[in-house]
């Protein structure tokens, strides 16, 4: 029995962070803490085999007395050391002032859950990386439906954005045991809906490092196109979200641990 | 209160709702049937369902036409509701088409 027939695996990004028959792995720590903090981090992610890290400059916390990131210096950082090592850049940008250094420095651009339906935001980023190999990555908001999900997206492309890819991290429902709930079923939808690449946040959906793997083997076959996960070397002493980090030995077996499930799949981890 | 029984009046107009109910379940699949023909051919030539540029034009139109006494607001929310049911049954039906 062929299981991927029905599955659609030849969605696409222009500038190549989404190929046909692959599934996206981006990893790497929730903030830049500083310089040796986030080249421990991307070397993981390089050794481990990948090709995207991610990391924030700019912190969406809840509270404005949590650290908030580095900022400029953090998109700094990032740069000089993916440079370094090869790597692709997948970060935050929160505030329309920021677009064109954030762009300066790495080359995905990621809108947050919170500013999921900011659609200023969702504009500007839209015109801004109009005819440029950048690309958007676009969390769904944990209250927001699928509808309005896409709608979001709309707003990217619609301003001319290109290389969209949108990415699920869990919604908000009544249950306490995780912090927000994986929604998989909106990744089968929303591929069926449009042809925009979906991939999946296991790590702020479950709030927990233990469930990321296994939601991330669920999310393959779920017909996502990639996973965006979180990774720290040492996440007891992790600035933001230790609890859910991927250690580093974990985040090194991740590649053979979801291999098998994406083979079934007609894909290949990159 | 004594039950007279529903007085003939109630009894007509209940037949009249009816009437239009049957008519509306008929062209409400009749809908869905064009829409599943224009599924395929979208399915066939490689666009996607989601269409929010199209769906705004669609409750536009309604909205246009439409004469009361519903307001056009509520007409709007009617055939939204419609339109995403029936795009379901074309997001459902997908899966069994290849």
């Amino acid at each position: 029995m062929d299981i991927t027939q029905d599955v659609k695996i030849d969605v696409k990004t222009a500038n190549g962070m989404i190929r046909p028959g692959t599934f996206r792995v981006v990893a790497g720590p929730c903030t830049v803490e500083s310089y040796d903090q986030f080249y421990a981090g991307a070397k993981a992610v390089k050794q481990a085999g990948f090709e995207y890290v991610r990391g924030g400059a700019f912190k969406p916390r809840t509270s404005p007395y949590s650290f908030q990131g580095l900022g400029e210096e953090g998109l700094k950082i990032m740069a000089e050391v993916s440079g370094e090592m090869g790597l692709k850049v997948v970060t935050e940008v929160m505030d329309p002032y920021d677009i064109e250094l954030v762009m300066e420095h790495a080359q995905v651009l990621q809108i947050g859950a919170r500013n999921a339906q900011n659609f200023s935001l969702l504009r500007r980023v839209g015109a801004a990386i109009a005819g440029t190999d950048h690309g958007v990555l676009l969390k769904r908001g944990p209250s927001s439906t699928v509808e309005e999900w896409l709608l979001a997206a709309e707003y990217v492309t619609s301003a001319g954005g290109d290389n969209v890819v949108l990415c699920e991290r869990g919604i908000r429902t009544f249950e306490t045991a995780t912090r927000f709930t994986l929604d998989l079923s909106a990744v089968i939808v929303a591929k069926r809906l449009t042809d925009l690449p979906v991939i999946v946040d296991p790590s702020h959906a479950a709030g927990r490092s233990d469930l990321v793997i296994p939601l991330s083997k669920a999310a393959v076959a779920a017909e996502a196109d990639g996973l965006i996960v979180e990774s720290h070397h040492d996440p007891q002493e992790a600035l933001c979200d230790g609890e859910q980090a991927l250690p580093i030995e974990a985040l090194m077996g991740l590649k053979d641990v979801l291999s098998p499930f994406a083979t079934a799949m007609g894909r290949e981890v990159i | 209160m004594a039950d007279h029984g529903t007085p003939q009046r109630v009894e007509e107009l209940r037949r009249r709702v009816n009437e239009v109910d049957g008519e509306l379940v008929r062209i409400l699949n009749e809908r869905a049937r064009i829409v599943q023909e224009l599924g395929a051919y979208k399915r066939e030539t490689g666009v996607a369902l989601f269409d929010p540029r199209r769906e705004e034009e669609i409750l536009r139109r309604v909205a246009e036409i439409n004469e009361g006494p519903i307001y056009d607001t509520s007409m709007r929310d009617i055939f939204e509701l419609i339109m995403h049911r029936i795009r379901d049954l074309e997001v459902e039906r997908r899966e069994f088409s290849n």
